[in-house]
Formats: structure tokens, C-alpha cells, sequence
């Protein structure tokens, strides 16, 4: 049996941008939770404008990460900001060292 | 059905001795090295997480690590496991506790205990239903390389995913225009949920890949370094540079310096609302790595005739 085939076009590159409320919903917390992280510079909104505050959809899998830390590991706020920004420096470390190892 | 013994002592590294408290930092060491969110996209330590919730769901309950103990020192991890005779009647309502360090699974890739689990302390996955238990799956991050001509063109690329009824492959059209970083969510393409729970999201992170002759520069400018010889610079030329769609003739004006930047209009990245960025190209005068003997000597009788002393050029003037 062959697998299920999907084609699709990506036409909207523009980044898709989610509001607070999305965002919140879209992890189970209350937006006010998403108001402290932001505080906290763990989130950063793309977009103030008056009562909107809107996010870059990619906050979304971050938002889910600092739930799953601060539940599996009982880390603090403090905490999940120094993991996830020496995550994202071992990833970009990473796709540099794969991508080194490629050109010899 | 036989199920293989797992060794939760061996799992958290721990004596069939240990204390309560021994037990919770084990479980607390492991967890954070083994959490994978602090292992991106290391599938073997998500396994281990995995095991690591299954044996600390156990090992912290005074009565399934009683039950569990039960089974005896003599069991050998990976061996096939049978209950012993009585023990389904023991079995009783197994209700989890909800311990929220860990116990309450991870939200990465089926938050199931294995069949040893169930075949101990009976089906997680009913426990939880009946507490109206519901996960949301997990998302999916993949990465999608492009080179720039790729990035410049569009493209079309297969994923193959892992969905609830097996693998299924997503052919994703990229159009032109897409830049590094770009992030792309298909809600709903994650991983499936538990019970009736969503679906996870699917994120596609859009990298390009370094390309051996452009670097990008701004929203869709390209630079290039573009060697040319001595007397192509002296004189001027019509030389072929490269391009993203293949190679434009351009003129290098007389006593062209090296490191000088010439413009090429519209032959950088295409845009995403139309349009091109522009290809910046940057002089790099360089010597024949050979010279023949009458190079040579065409060299020798320039350096004989010319005035020119070259240091009058050192920025701040000469020493």
C-alpha cells in the first residue's frame, strides 16, 4: 500500500501573525500567563498596536516549550529563558557544524 | 501476551534500595538532561525521557513501587515478562495520581507508558479517558533547506510524516520569494492527540543554506566577490559575472581598483511582492597563479616603465 499523497502551495509567506488570545488558547493558558512571559522577554511580540498585540506564529511552538519546561522540570522563568536561548545557539551551532562537515 | 521487564531502578541509575528522596533526584538529574525540549531534534533522548516519566511514575508511588518490587530482584531488562499468576485480580482501579512533576507525560510523541506498564498496572490510556483525560499532540518542527537559487525560484519538496494511520507525505510547493527564517504552520499536521485532543501543529522553518559564491545581503540583495585580472582592471572590460539565474555581461570601467562595488540592478533575490533585489558585486584583483616567461617579462618591463608607487594610496597618507 502506497502512502496518502497531500499537495499543497504555500501562498502565504507573508509570517502568519496570531493574536494574544490565539496564542494563550493555543496552550491551554490564560493570556494573562502569556502577558508575564512576554514581560519576562521570553516571547516577543511582532506587533503593538494599542490593545492588539499580535505574535510571530512560531511563538506558538515556543509558548508550548515553556509550558512543557516549567511542568516536566519545574524551571523558572529565569530558567526557561537561559535554556531556550542556549537551545537556539545549539541549534544554529549544530546546522553550522552539519553544514561544515558537508562541504569537506 | 509476553511484554519485555523494564528495569526502573536501572532506568533512573538507582539500588532497588533507594530513598524516596533518591528516587525524586534521579528523576529530576535525568529529566533535565534528557527534557526534549533541551535536545532538539535528538530522537534518542526523547526515547529515554520517555522511560525515564514511566519509571519515576512508578518508582514515586508507594504502591505500584510496592506492586512493583513484588515481581522480585531477578528479572533481567528486556526480558520477555508474564505477570505472575494473581496478579490480574490484584490489579484493582488503577487510577493515576495526576503528579504534575512528570507523571503527567510530556506532550512529545505518544505520552503512552509501554505494554510492561500496562501489563502491570493496566491500560494508562483507559485510566486517563475515564478522568476525561484528553492531549493535545505534539508539534512537529522540520527544517526545510534551500539553496538560494532554490529560495529565488520556488521549489517543490516531499515530507514524509508520521501520521495517526502511518507515514503520509506532504508535496509543499514553495513559491519564490521565501527568505531564511521564515516559519510556515500547517495547524493540524502535528502529531495526533490522545483521545479526542487536537492534532499538533506542523512549523517548516525555512533555512537557506550558505551558497559557495553569494552571500545575502538585507531584504533581497545579493553581493558577489568577482575576481578580474590586473589588465581588466587597468583597462576596463566586458567580463560575464555570475548571477542567481545564470550570468550577465557586465562592464568593469577603466582603472578599476580592487575591492570596488559595482552595481548590477534587479539581478538579486525575487521578491515576495514582485520585483528583484539587486546583485552587488565587489572587485577582486588577482595575479595569474602561473605567469609564463613572457608574462613575466611583461610584468618586469611595467615595473620598469611605471612611476606608479602603490603606498601613495595607504589610507592617511604614507609614513
Amino acid at each position: 500500500m502506497s502512502e496518502p499523497r497531500y499537495q499543497m502551495t504555500l501562498h502565504s509567506l507573508e509570517r502568519e501573525q496570531v493574536t494574544l488570545d490565539t496564542l494563550a488558547a493555543s496552550a491551554n493558558v490564560h493570556p494573562s500567563t502569556v502577558e508575564c512571559f512576554v514581560e519576562f522577554g521570553l516571547l516577543e511580540p511582532v506587533e503593538m498596536t494599542g490593545t492588539q498585540i499580535l505574535f510571530n506564529a512560531d511563538c506558538i511552538a515556543r509558548l508550548r516549550a515553556i509550558v512543557r519546561l516549567r511542568r516536566d522540570l519545574g524551571a523558572n522563568l529565569a530558567g526557561i529563558a537561559v535554556i531556550l536561548d542556549l537551545r537556539d545557539r545549539l541549534t544554529a551551532l549544530q546546522r553550522e557544524n552539519a553544514w561544515l562537515r558537508s562541504r569537506r | 501476551m509476553a511484554v519485555q521487564f523494564r528495569d526502573y531502578y536501572e532506568v533512573l541509575g538507582l539500588a532497588r534500595t533507594a530513598s524516596v528522596d533518591e528516587i525524586k533526584k534521579a528523576y529530576r538529574t535525568l529529566a533535565r538532561k534528557y527534557h526534549p525540549d533541551v535536545n532538539p531534534g535528538d530522537k534518542t533522548a526523547e526515547e529515554k525521557f520517555k522511560e525515564l516519566n514511566e519509571a519515576y511514575a512508578v518508582l514515586s508511588d508507594r504502591e505500584k513501587r510496592q506492586r512493583y518490587d513484588q515481581l522480585g530482584a531477578n528479572w533481567k531488562a528486556g526480558s520477555d515478562f508474564t505477570p505472575p499468576p494473581g496478579w490480574e485480580q490484584a490489579r484493582g482501579n488503577y487510577q493515576d495520581s495526576g503528579d504534575s512533576f512528570g507523571a503527567t507525560g510530556t506532550g512529545h510523541g505518544g505520552a503512552g507508558f509501554s505494554d510492561f506498564f500496562e501489563a502491570l498496572f493496566g491500560a494508562r490510556r483507559g485510566a486517563r479517558a475515564g478522568a476525561g483525560f484528553a492531549m493535545r499532540g505534539a508539534d512537529i518542527e522540520a527544517e526545510i533547506p534551500l539553496t538560494l537559487e532554490e529560495a529565488h525560484r520556488g521549489v517543490k519538496r516531499s515530507l514524509t510524516l508520521q501520521g495517526p494511520n502511518g507515514p503520509k507525505t506532504l508535496d509543499v510547493t514553495i513559491p519564490a520569494g521565501v527568505r531564511d527564517g521564515s516559519v510556515i504552520r500547517l495547524a493540524g499536521q502535528g502529531e495526533p492527540g490522545m483521545n479526542t485532543a487536537p492534532a499538533g501543529d506542523l512549523f517548516l522553518h525555512i533555512r537557506l543554506e550558505p551558497h559557495p559564491q553569494f552571500t545575502v545581503v538585507g531584504e533581497g540583495d545579493i553581493k558577489i566577490d568577482l575576481p578580474v585580472s590586473p589588465w581588466e582592471a587597468a583597462l576596463g572590460a566586458r567580463v560575464n559575472a555570475p548571477t542567481l539565474d545564470g550570468s550577465v555581461e557586465m562592464t568593469i570601467p577603466a582603472r578599476a581598483q580592487g575591492g570596488q562595488r559595482l552595481g548590477l540592478r534587479g539581478q538579486g533575490l525575487k521578491q515576495r511582492r514582485g520585483g528583484h533585489g539587486d546583485e552587488y558585486v565587489r572587485l577582486m584583483i588577482v595575479i595569474p597563479p602561473r605567469l609564463t616567461e613572457a608574462e613575466k617579462a611583461l610584468f618586469a618591463k611595467l615595473a620598469a616603465e611605471s612611476r606608479f608607487n602603490a603606498r601613495e594610496l595607504l589610507k592617511g597618507g604614507q609614513r
